[in-house]
């Protein structure tokens, strides 16, 4: 016996399952059904109140359509406002970096600002 | 103007009817619990009447068993995050979910067929029933998946395959060590196909 002899009567055993389904559970598959039904009766009913006029099944494909373009949309948008803020941010350094920056490449050493004899030496050069 | 035949509301019915009993069968297998199964079935039923309901109606089958297969998924992995916290929140429990059902206990129910009018014969079918289901049961879950896509729903390999988004050469390799495995194991029960 092959392997599509043995899958065919182990198929029809299975089939033959189905039918001694509970009653309990065919009436909870025959109650997911009828839901299932509403839920795909119901945009056809709220869709037709908005485009009434328009015909066949292009409502869906417009809705889908539509949805499709919000959706991409709101992406593109987030994506700019992050590149916005991103560049901001790396645009608008510290101003702080650069006096650091501009004290560690002067000839005068670091130590001679936390001198306070500096300060007064300062004042003295200057108003000569 | 539209070539595309989409499916009628009656079409889409008639599907449902026609395949919600091995769809609940299939999700039992997999997930051991029938509440659960019927839980499964109805999300599936659900996701394709709202999302792809007005499809042509000979795409609904694969359509179909491609949702169903990602719910008994879906259905995995909230049962194992709720498995978890209950594990941490109660250590105390005496639930006893792993229960499985008689098998005779189905001998209680009539049939509404005739078919099988011997008692013994109908004895020996529903405990050989009982057998190839423990058998299914006990698959690993991608072979079981095949072999049912494969068998019972009668799909061919591609379409197998596409509802299982795996190769046609696994749907093959799934479905034979599967077969292999139900032949053995019924041979071994004793059950003689």
């Amino acid at each position: 016996m092959n392997e599509r002899d043995i899958a065919k009567i182990i198929s029809q055993h299975l089939n033959y399952g189905t039918n001694q389904l509970d009653r309990a559970v065919l009436s909870r598959l025959q109650s997911a059904r009828q839901q299932a039904l509403e839920l795909h009766a119901k945009p056809h009913h709220a869709f037709g109140l908005n485009l009434a006029g328009a015909t066949g099944n292009s409502h869906h494909h417009g809705e889908g359509r539509h949805f499709s373009l919000r959706f991409w949309l709101s992406l593109a948008a987030l994506l700019f406002g992050l590149l916005i803020i991103a560049n901001w941010q790396s645009m608008d350094g510290d101003p702080l970096d650069d006096v650091d920056a501009t004290l560690l490449a002067a000839d005068l050493p670091v130590h001679a600002y936390l001198d306070s004899d500096f300060d007064t030496w300062l004042e003295q050069s200057s108003q000569d | 103007m539209g070539k595309i035949k989409l499916a009628t509301e009656r079409e889409l019915s008639d599907f449902l009817v026609q395949v919600e009993r091995r769809a609940f069968k299939q999700a039992a297998f997999a997930v051991r619990d029938d509440h659960a199964a019927l839980d499964v079935v109805q999300d599936a039923m659900m996701k394709l009447a709202e999302k792809y309901g007005d499809r042509p109606a000979e795409e609904l089958p694969l359509l179909f068993q491609r949702i169903l297969q990602n719910a008994i998924r879906d259905y995995f992995r909230r049962h194992k995050v709720r498995s978890m916290w209950i594990t941490l929140m109660s250590s105390f429990s005496t639930n006893q979910d792993g229960e499985e059902q008689d098998p005779l206990e189905t001998l209680e129910v009539e049939s509404d067929s005739n078919y099988f009018e011997n008692p013994a014969k109908q004895l020996d079918r529903v405990q050989t029933l009982a057998v190839i289901e423990d058998a299914l049961k006990e698959l690993p879950a991608r072979q079981r998946e095949a072999f049912l896509l494969r068998y019972w729903e009668d799909m061919d390999v591609a379409e197998t395959a596409a509802a299982m988004g795996c190769s046609a050469g696994s749907v093959k390799t799934h479905c034979s060590r599967a077969t292999h495995a139900l032949a053995a194991t019924l041979k071994k029960k004793g059950v003689q196909l």
